[in-house]
C-alpha cells in the first residue's frame, strides 16, 4: 500500500521535475496511437510508362546538351504529359468518371487524412489530389512513374488506369491537331489552285476557238514559210525574164507571159503579207501576244497545284508519324495490401525526432539553469 | 547567504589525482565576513574559486541565495582591443540592470579608477597598474551581497591601495566579505568569523581568532612531526624552535616568490588573451 | 540600490543581450575588410562565374526557370550563411575567454552569441543584395517568402549546429578543427552553389544529395523561383536531421567538457 503510493507520487514528480521528457513521452504515445491504430488503410498502385513516337531521333551530342542534359523531344513530351495528369483538367475528368470527391471524402477515413473540404471546392480537391497521386519523372530512364493512392485497392486501380489511359489519348489529341490543322488549310489551298488552273484552261481553249487558231505562233510560221518560197520562185522567174530578153524581143509571147507569172507572185505575196499582219480581223501579233499570257497563266497554276498536291500527301504522312504510344512498363498493380500508411517507419521517424527535440530542450534548459548570480 | 552542501574537488594531472577538497558542509550566514586561512596548497583559493562560481565542484554544489561578485580585482576578464568604457558597459550589461543603472556604474568606475582619458582607449594599452585600477573600480561598481576577494588589497600602489582598503571598508557595513588572505592583520581588521582548511577538510569558526590560533596549533601537531620522525632518529628537541622558525622563514620566503610569480603569470595571461582577442 | 538575485532565464537574458551588443560593436567598429571581404566576395564570385559562362556556354539558359545572376547570388549567399557560421563560430570560444572569469559567462554563450550575430549580419547583406538586385532590374523577389525564410533559417541552424560542435570539437580536438576549415572549398563547389544538379550525372546525383546543404540550397531557391525544377531527392527534412543531430551533438560537448573549454 505504501510502496503504491510512493510510486505514484513518483511518477507525478517525475513528470513535474522533467516536463520536457513528459510531453515528448506524451506526444509520442499519442502518436503511437494515431499511426498505430487509427490512421486508415491506404493502397497504392504504382505503374511506369514512356512515351513512343515512330520518329527517330538522330542523337546530336555536343557540349550544350550535355550541360543541359539533353533536352529531346521525348523528354518534354513525357513533362507535358506529367503535367497533364496532374492538372486540373484531368481531376475533373476523374472526378467525373470515377467520383474521386466522395471517395477522398469519406467519413471512414480518419479525420487527418481524409480530404476535408468545407467549401467543396476544386482548388481544395486539387491540393489534396496531388498529395495523393505521384507523377515523377525518371530522368535517367526516361520513364513516367505513377503511384496512385486511394481507400481502397479497386479505386487506386481504376484511377491509376484511367490517368494513363486519358494521358494517352490527350498526347495523341495535341500532337494531331497541329498536324489537322495545316492537313486542313492545304487541302484549302489545293481546292482554290485547282479551281484557277481550271479556268485558265478553260480560258485559253475559248480563245483558240474564236481565233480558229490552234496555235497562233503556228500559224505566222507556216505563212512565213509560204512567202519565202514564192520570193524563191519570183526570183528564179525574173531571172528568166532577164535571159529570155537578150534573145527575144519583148512583146515576145513567153516575155509575157513570164511577165504574167511575176506579177501574179508579187501579189500573192503581198496577199500573204498583208495575211500575216492582219488575220480575220485581228492582227497575227496581237493574237500571239494573248496567247502567250493565256498559255503562260495555264502553266503557273498547273504548277502551283501540282506542287500543294505533294504537300499535302507529306503533310498527311507527318500527321499519321506525330501519333503517339504509351508503352507501358508497369501496368497500374492491383494493390493486395495496404503499403501506406507505414506505421512503423513513421513511428520510427517521429521517435527519433521527438527524442532529438525533447535531448536538445532538456540541454538548453539546464544551460540556461547554469547561468547563475 | 552561501550554502556548500557535499563538496568534492579534484584536479586531474599526469600523476593522478587526489581530492583536493572533499566533502565540505558549510554554511555562511549573510552580512558575516569570512576568512579562508590555511596551508598553501591546502585548496584555499579553489574552495574561493568555488564559492565565485569559476569552477565547478566534481561533486555536491555551491547554493548562493544572495549576489556574488566574482573576485575583487580580477583583471583577466577584459577584452583588450574594447575600450575601458566598453568593457563596463559588457560587465553592467551581464549584471543585468537598466540603463540608468549602466550609466551610473560607468561612472562610478570611470571617477574610481581615476585613469583620465585612458578611459576611452583600448583596455590592452593600460599599464598594470592601471589596469588594476579599473579592475578594482568595476568590482566595487556593483552593490554585491557578498564580495570575494583573493589578496585583493594587494594590488596599485600605496594611495591607490588606501583607497581601496577604505572603500573596502565601506561596504563592509552593507555587505559581506570573503577572503583569502595572507595577512593576519587585514583578516582580522575585515572578517569576523573564519574557515580553517586543511587536509581538505574545512572547519567554521565563528571567531576569525579561533581559526587563526588552530592554523598555528595545526603546525606541531600534523606536518613537521611526522617529517621530522621519519627523516631524523635522534632529534633534539631543543633545536625544534628554531627549526620551526626557520622553516616558518622559508614558507615565507616561498609565498613571496610564489605572489611574484603569479602576478607576472595574470599578466602574460592577459596579453596572451589580448592576442586572442 | 538593491540588487536581487536574478532567475537563470534573467541571467541568461542579461548575458546574451551584453555579449550580443558588444560582438556586433566589435564587428561593426573592429574590421572594415571583413565588411568590404562579405560584399565583396559574392561580387567576384559571380562576376567570375558569369565570364565563365559567357564564354564556355554562350548566352543559353543554363538553369531552367530561373535567372542565372539571381540564381547564383541566393545559393552563394545560403553557402556563406552556412560557412560563417561554421567557421566564425569556431573561434568563437577563444576569443570570449576572458569574460569566462565572470561565473554567468559561458563557453556556449559565446558560440550562441556569435551564431546570432552572423546569422543577423549575413541576413542583413542578403536583403541589401536583394534590393541591389531589384533595383537593377533582376528578378530577386521570393515567390514564396515563407519558403525562403524557412530554408534560409534551417540553413542558418545547421550553420550553428555545426558550428556548435565544431567549437567544442576544435579545443578538445584541434586537428579536426583543422580538416573542418580545409573543408570549406570543396564544400562550396559539391554543394550546387555554382554547378547547377541539372549538369551532375544522373547517377551521381544520389552521392552529392548525401551532403545536406544542397538540400536547404534548393529549397531556398524554389522559394524564389516558384517554377524552379528542384533536384529530385531534395528534402529539408533530410537537412533537419543533420540540424537536430548536429545540435545535440555540441550540446553534449559543450555541457560535458564546460570545464575543459573554459580554460586557458
Amino acid at each position: 500500500m505504501k510502496e503504491k503510493l510512493e510510486n505514484k507520487r513518483s511518477f507525478v514528480e517525475i513528470s513535474r521535475s522533467y516536463p520536457v521528457w513528459f510531453m515528448a513521452g506524451f506526444f509520442i504515445l499519442m502518436m503511437t496511437i494515431y499511426w498505430g491504430v487509427i490512421a486508415t488503410d491506404r493502397y497504392v498502385s504504382e505503374s511506369s510508362i514512356v512515351l513512343d513516337s515512330p520518329q527517330i531521333n538522330s542523337p546530336s551530342l555536343n557540349f550544350q546538351t550535355l550541360l543541359t542534359g539533353g533536352g529531346s523531344a521525348a523528354r518534354s513530351d513525357m513533362l507535358l504529359l506529367r503535367d497533364y495528369m496532374l492538372s486540373v483538367d484531368m481531376l475533373k475528368k476523374l472526378d467525373k468518371e470515377l467520383d474521386i470527391r466522395n471517395h477522398y471524402n469519406s467519413s471512414e477515413i480518419d479525420w487527418f487524412s481524409r480530404l476535408k473540404d468545407k467549401r467543396n471546392s476544386i482548388e481544395e480537391l486539387h491540393e489534396y489530389y496531388i498529395k495523393r497521386v505521384t507523377v515523377d519523372f525518371d530522368d535517367y530512364s526516361q520513364l513516367l512513374r505513377i503511384k496512385v493512392e486511394a481507400f481502397n485497392p479497386e479505386m487506386a486501380f481504376e484511377v491509376g488506369t484511367f490517368l494513363i489511359n486519358e494521358g494517352e489519348a490527350h498526347m495523341n489529341k495535341m500532337g494531331q491537331r497541329l498536324a489537322t490543322e495545316q492537313v486542313d488549310f492545304l487541302e484549302k489551298q489545293v481546292k482554290v489552285l485547282r479551281k484557277g488552273f481550271d479556268e485558265n484552261l478553260a480560258k485559253l481553249i475559248d480563245f483558240q476557238n474564236e481565233s480558229g487558231l490552234v496555235s497562233a505562233e503556228g500559224e505566222i510560221e507556216s505563212v512565213g514559210s509560204l512567202i519565202a518560197s514564192l520570193h524563191g520562185q519570183l526570183a528564179s522567174l525574173t531571172a528568166q525574164r532577164t535571159a529570155a530578153l537578150t534573145y527575144q524581143s519583148s512583146s515576145s509571147a513567153e516575155i509575157i507571159r513570164l511577165q504574167a507569172e511575176i506579177e501574179a507572185l508579187n501579189d500573192e505575196i503581198n496577199e500573204q503579207r498583208a495575211s500575216l499582219a492582219k488575220k480575220s480581223g485581228g492582227a497575227l501579233n496581237v493574237l500571239s501576244s494573248e496567247y502567250q499570257i493565256l498559255d503562260m497563266n495555264v502553266q503557273f497554276s498547273r504548277e502551283s497545284y501540282s506542287s500543294a498536291l505533294a504537300a499535302l500527301q507529306s503533310t498527311r504522312i507527318e500527321a499519321a508519324r506525330q501519333l503517339k504510344q504509351v508503352s507501358i512498363i508497369q501496368s497500374p498493380t492491383q494493390p493486395e495490401y495496404a503499403v501506406e500508411p507505414r506505421r512503423i517507419y513513421s513511428i520510427i521517424v517521429i521517435i527519433i525526432i521527438t527524442m532529438l527535440i525533447a535531448l536538445i530542450l532538456q540541454m538548453v534548459v539546464m544551460i540556461i539553469r547554469d547561468h547563475q548570480d | 547567504m552561501i550554502e556548500i552542501k557535499n563538496l568534492y574537488k579534484r584536479y586531474h594531472n599526469h600523476h593522478g589525482s587526489d581530492w583536493v577538497l572533499k566533502n565540505i558542509n558549510l554554511v555562511i550566514p549573510k552580512c558575516v565576513s569570512v576568512g579562508l586561512i590555511g596551508r598553501n596548497g591546502a585548496g584555499k583559493s579553489t574552495l574561493l574559486q568555488l564559492i565565485a562560481g569559476m569552477d565547478t565542484p566534481d561533486k555536491g554544489e555551491v547554493i548562493r541565495h544572495s549576489r556574488v561578485s566574482w573576485p575583487v580585482g580580477l583583471s583577466g576578464g577584459f577584452q583588450g582591443s574594447m575600450t575601458g568604457r566598453q568593457n563596463v558597459k559588457f560587465v553592467a550589461r551581464v549584471q543585468g540592470g537598466s540603463r540608468q543603472e549602466i550609466l551610473r556604474v560607468i561612472a562610478f568606475v570611470e571617477r574610481f579608477a581615476e585613469i583620465g582619458d585612458a578611459f576611452d582607449e583600448p583596455v590592452k594599452t593600460y599599464s598594470s597598474g592601471m589596469r588594476s585600477r579599473f579592475a578594482f573600480g568595476l568590482s566595487l561598481a556593483f552593490d554585491f551581497d557578498v564580495y570575494i576577494s583573493d589578496e585583493a588589497t594587494a594590488v596599485g600602489d600605496r594611495l591607490f591601495k588606501e583607497k581601496a582598503r577604505e572603500a573596502f571598508a565601506e561596504k563592509v557595513g552593507q555587505s559581506s566579505l570573503i577572503m583569502v588572505s595572507h595577512s593576519e592583520g587585514v583578516l582580522k581588521e575585515l572578517c569576523e568569523a573564519g574557515i580553517f582548511i586543511n587536509d581538505g577538510e574545512a572547519q567554521w569558526y565563528d571567531d576569525i581568532n579561533e581559526a587563526i590560533d588552530a592554523y598555528h596549533n595545526s603546525y606541531p601537531v600534523v606536518a613537521p612531526i611526522n617529517d621530522l620522525e621519519k627523516s631524523v632518529d635522534s632529534f633534539d628537541f631543543s633545536g625544534f624552535v628554531s627549526a620551526k622558525k626557520e622553516m616558518e622563514k622559508a614558507r615565507i620566503n616561498y609565498q613571496q616568490k610564489r605572489d611574484k610569480y603569479a602576478q607576472l603569470r595574470d599578466i602574460r595571461n592577459e596579453r596572451l588573451n589580448d592576442g586572442y582577442a | 540600490m538593491n540588487y536581487k538575485v536574478r532567475t537563470s532565464w534573467q541571467v541568461t537574458w542579461s548575458v546574451w543581450h551584453a555579449m550580443f551588443m558588444r560582438e556586433i560593436l566589435a564587428r561593426a567598429t573592429g574590421n572594415r575588410m571583413a565588411w568590404f571581404w562579405m560584399l565583396f566576395e559574392p561580387i567576384a564570385v559571380i562576376g567570375l562565374m558569369v565570364s565563365i559562362r559567357t564564354l564556355v556556354l554562350g548566352r543559353e539558359q543554363v538553369v531552367l526557370n530561373a535567372e542565372f545572376i539571381p540564381w547564383l547570388i541566393i545559393g552563394l549567399m545560403g553557402f556563406f550563411l552556412f560557412r560563417d557560421n561554421m567557421m566564425r563560430l569556431m573561434g568563437a570560444v577563444d576569443a570570449n575567454r576572458g569574460l569566462f572569469a565572470y561565473r554567468q559567462v559561458k563557453p556556449i554563450d559565446s558560440v550562441i552569441v556569435r551564431s546570432l550575430v552572423e546569422g543577423s549580419v549575413r541576413s542583413f547583406v542578403f536583403l541589401l543584395f536583394i534590393a541591389a538586385g531589384m533595383l537593377l532590374g533582376m528578378e530577386m523577389n521570393p515567390d514564396t517568402p515563407l519558403l525562403a525564410i524557412w530554408a534560409w533559417f534551417s540553413l542558418w541552424m545547421f550553420g550553428f549546429g555545426i558550428g556548435l560542435t565544431l567549437s567544442a570539437v576544435n579545443k578538445l580536438v584541434p586537428e579536426l578543427g583543422n580538416i573542418a576549415r580545409l573543408l570549406s572549398l570543396p564544400l562550396l563547389l559539391v554543394s550546387g552553389v555554382i554547378i547547377p544538379f541539372s549538369v551532375v550525372p544522373y547517377n551521381l546525383r544520389e552521392y552529392f544529395l548525401w551532403n545536406p546543404i544542397p538540400h536547404g540550397l534548393e529549397t531556398l531557391r524554389e522559394g524564389f523561383f516558384s517554377s524552379y525544377p528542384v533536384a529530385d531527392g531534395v528534402d529539408l527534412l533530410y537537412l533537419w536531421y543533420w540540424i537536430l543531430v548536429t545540435l545535440v551533438l555540441g550540446l553534449i560537448l559543450h555541457l560535458r567538457y564546460e570545464m575543459r573549454l573554459k580554460a586557458k
